[in-house]
């Protein structure tokens, strides 16, 4: 995944974990105007915009991005290099860090915010902790979807939590 | 024989209309309809969690075998979906407000927004 190491190996294994957030005073995105999108859009580029790790990323209103851009995307900003639709925000600036993981936030896709952070070092506690902090960092300019007995509210129940 | 095709056709008939008219009701807040959340699974607003309670239990269940959330949670914001669903209602009054070009009634919804919000960043 990095680039690094042996490269010949037939199998690769990263780990990627993945938090699904929404805003809390707006329908979720299969509902939401394009107005409103854009208007999602916009106030997620004020706040998050100036924050350390965000400053000179591009957010873009885009509902169904493909897996494969995203992954690509990913792929991309892990070596260092500028993804080519600019879908994802990538948080990891130290060059040790970025050689294990990539963290991204996605907007507008399925979900207002899709946080996730692949590593390949297998360390899931780790990847839990980027992830996680992401989080705070957007609930501290958001208020999120919550109700106590369900979680966090998402637009697919299946991945409620 | 008639009587008895009669007795197990009935409660086909009975559960084909309980699930038409499940699937004709729709959101108040985003619109969304049963039929369109089966179709696509797919809900459109935090309220739906709330709206369509009774059917969307028993299938959270045998999701993820769980009612109940543990784990994380906002440190700060709304913890009650009604909240929530309020701000979504008032935000779309507002917009119709200003598209019908009544500025006091949309600058009234949008004081009730900035109120509401508020309360939630505070909690």
């Amino acid at each position: 995944v990095t680039g690094k190491g042996v490269i010949d190996h037939d199998v690769v294994i990263s780990s990627r974990l993945c938090l699904a957030r929404n805003i809390a005073d707006y329908p979720f995105v299969c509902t939401c105007s394009l107005e409103q999108l854009e208007e999602i859009e916009a106030v997620v580029r004020k706040r998050l915009g100036d924050l350390p790790g965000f400053a000179g990323v591009s957010f873009e209103v885009r509902p169904g991005a493909t897996l494969q851009r995203q992954l690509l995307a990913e792929l991309e900003a892990v070596s260092q290099s500028e993804s080519p639709s600019q879908y994802f925000a990538n948080d990891t600036t130290g060059s040790s860090e970025m050689q294990r993981s990539t963290s991204a936030i996605e907007i507008n896709d399925e979900d207002h915010f899709r946080i996730s952070v692949t590593r390949s070092d297998g360390d899931l506690m780790a990847a839990w902790q980027s992830a996680s902090e992401l989080d705070d960092q957007i609930e501290e300019h958001f208020p999120i979807a919550f109700n106590p007995k369900w979680g966090y509210l998402t637009t697919s129940p299946w991945i409620i939590a | 024989m008639n009587s008895v095709l009669a007795n197990q056709i009935s409660p086909l008939k009975q559960a084909t209309e309980e699930m038409q008219d499940l699937d004709s009701r729709e959101c108040p807040i985003c619109g969304i309809s049963f039929y369109e959340f089966r179709q696509g699974g797919r809900l459109g607003c935090p309220h739906d969690y709330v709206f369509f309670s009774e059917e969307l239990e028993p299938l959270l269940h045998n999701v993820h075998g769980e009612n109940e959330h543990v784990g994380k949670e906002p440190k700060r914001g709304f913890h009650d979906t009604e909240s929530q669903t309020e701000l979504i209602r008032l935000r779309r009054e507002m917009k119709e407000a200003v598209e019908q070009e009544n500025y006091e009634q949309a600058s009234q919804l949008r004081d009730q927004i900035r109120t509401i919000a508020n309360k939630g960043a505070s909690e």
